[in-house]
């Protein structure tokens, strides 16, 4: 965790959140579960610069990401690059109570859960 | 005999909030009370040894805005459950540990329990909290236990059996007592299963400072010398310009009448002339929920050495779950333990000490040996509080949100409904219970207004 404040490059977190993408693609658990899901989740790290991706779900399918903000979102997710990177890389409980008050979400709370849902398959490898 | 514009029965956090609304307005108001003390399922005790035990509702979460607001304006201070460290969960004889909401600790019962927490949310947030017996599925939704849910539902036993022990916890009830709809409606005023269960960010966030029953305490002193203690309502006289009040210390006239108590106490005060059939049939089938809380005292929070949260999860048992309670101004270690639903009325037939033994036993085996010797054993028994009889809250049999349903907030001639079992957010919870009273006390003001009382 980023008790010391760890930091990712933008790099990073777009290599990590690119494999994301890639797992949840492949997660059979997601794709069941969220099939109906449709989803423009804006993702920004606040302690690095150019860190602000679109990840679009479209009936449980994650698209391609996207650099930038594009759109207008369902979802806002803000955290620390290491936090959000952790997420990613599968590493770390998204609903851990850690996590749960270190990334901040803004939208609907289905929208949320659902997010929640998939990052947890994808932790779980399932 | 006293003539007031309004009479509320009930000084819970129901009653008070709306007897308070009602005083702004410059409403002529009493609240009569069955108890000695105000507060109703909220009751903080600080015991000789200066433990502050929680005996009845006690947290407070995102989300939960009245209570919040209420909490701010009396200047009272919250405090986070404590949540470091890892949870437990006690699993056909192993013990799991994981971190947050949901046990992790078998990665095919995890996904489990997150597609059961999506599918329940999901179905859920369909559901519309003002009128769930307007769902396109509602009768069907209704004539489902819960348990025939868990039942159909192709998932691992153990995540079943969790789903049923988080069932027990928080409504208190057995899967087979409520109907799929009930609970789908209650996820939905509390704004979904994880928001519900977990403590970061969700329902279990923060407790009061001072206790929760002190929210009612401080309502109470607004309301004054209007409020009469040990006084339970008998009958109801009505007709279309007011009712007379019959408790146990005399009889009272009012305009407008507030109900604010669990509608099986309602049921059981005589109205003249009665209640509709459907109103009556209505709380003949509304149940209280079982528990009973337990708090249990230790020098020093031993688990947290451990490594642990004090919260646990277990399959088997009396106590099925436990959380850390310990209160920031005091060094002694507590945990807090429900014996919920169908367990929390077998103990209830126990003595003191076959019980307290029990629940000893229960968190050896769950926390180890350290547990075996506590300082102090208090608890609560809710289902023989003869002016609750039950909590934490009240809940319809199957079939009857979908048919009787509208019955349950509409006034009947000048008595209006008040109680968390009407609210439509936080259902339930201390705040719904807030939110209900302010509600009734709206309705009860427009009525006024509209018959040239009120200005």
């Amino acid at each position: 965790m980023s008790q010391e404040q760890e930091k990712v490059s933008a790099e990073e977190l777009e290599t990590a959140l690119r494999e994301y993408v890639d797992r949840a693609n492949v997660s059979p658990r997601a794709r069941k579960t969220l099939l109906s899901w449709t989803c423009r989740i804006h993702i920004q790290a606040n302690d690095i610069e150019d860190a602000a991706f679109t990840y679009v779900v479209e009936k449980g399918e994650s698209q391609p990401i996207s650099v930038g903000l594009i759109g207008v979102p369902d979802l806002i997710v803000r955290g620390q690059s290491f936090d959000l990177a952790e997420i990613f890389w599968g590493d770390a409980n998204p609903v851990s109570n850690y996590m749960q008050g270190a990334i901040k979400t803004q939208g609907r709370a289905e929208d949320v859960m659902r997010l929640d849902a998939m990052a947890m398959f994808i932790f779980l490898n399932q | 005999m006293d003539t007031v514009d309004v009479v509320v029965i009930g000084a819970g956090l129901a009653g008070l909030s709306a007897a308070r609304d009602l005083l702004k307005e410059g409403v002529d108001v009493v609240v009569l009370e069955a108890r000695d003390r105000v507060g109703g399922r909220t009751f903080t005790v600080t015991e000789a040894d200066g433990v502050v035990v929680e005996h009845g509702g006690q947290w407070v979460g995102p989300t939960q805005d009245r209570a919040l607001a209420l909490i701010e304006e009396f200047g009272l201070g919250t405090f986070t459950q404590f949540s470091d460290g890892a949870n437990l969960q006690y699993s056909q004889g192993k013990h799991l540990e994981y971190h947050g909401a949901i046990p992790t600790g078998d990665p095919l019962q995890a996904a489990d329990l997150v597609d059961a927490m999506v599918e329940l949310t999901t179905k859920a947030m369909e559901i519309d909290p003002e009128c769930p017996w307007e769902h396109p599925l509602a009768v069907l939704l209704d004539s489902m236990t819960v348990e025939t849910w868990i039942s159909s539902q192709p998932y691992c036993e153990s995540a079943k059996d969790w789903i049923r022990t988080l069932c027990r916890a928080l409504f208190p009830a057995e899967p087979g007592e409520i109907s799929l709809l009930h609970a789908l409606f209650y996820f939905r005023s509390g704004g979904g299963v994880e928001k519900m269960i977990g403590t970061i960010n969700s329902a279990q966030e923060s407790r009061i400072t001072q206790g929760a029953q002190m929210l009612s305490k401080k309502l109470a002193e607004i309301v004054g010398d209007r409020l009469i203690l040990e006084a339970p309502v008998i009958r109801i006289d009505h007709d279309s310009h007011g009712a007379t009040i019959h408790h146990d210390k005399g009889t009272i006239s009012a305009k407008r009448v507030i109900v604010a108590i669990p509608l099986v106490l309602a049921g059981r005060i005589r109205y003249s002339p009665p209640m509709s059939g459907v109103r009556d049939q209505l709380t003949q089938r509304s149940f209280m929920g079982s528990v009973l809380k337990v708090h249990v005292v230790y020098e020093k929070p031993f688990w947290r050495n451990k490594g642990l949260s004090g919260h646990v999860t277990s399959d088997c048992g009396m106590v099925q779950i436990t959380f850390d309670q310990c209160h920031p101004d005091r060094p002694e270690g507590v945990i807090v333990g429900f014996m919920d639903s169908h367990l929390g009325r077998v103990a209830t037939q126990m003595t003191f000490e076959e019980r307290r033994d029990v629940v000893i036993e229960d968190l050896v085996r769950l926390l180890g040996e350290e547990a075996r010797n506590p300082k102090a054993y208090y608890e609560k028994a809710w289902i023989d509080e003869e002016f609750s009889r039950g909590a934490y809250v009240g809940m319809m049999t199957p079939g009857t949100w979908s048919t009787l349903g509208p019955h349950l907030r509409e006034p009947v001639g000048v008595i209006h409904w008040a109680g968390t079992e009407t609210a439509k957010i936080w259902n339930g919870y201390m705040d719904g219970a807030i939110r209900s009273g302010e509600d009734a006390a709206q309705s009860v003001l427009s009525s006024l207004a509209a018959e040239g009382v009120l200005k």
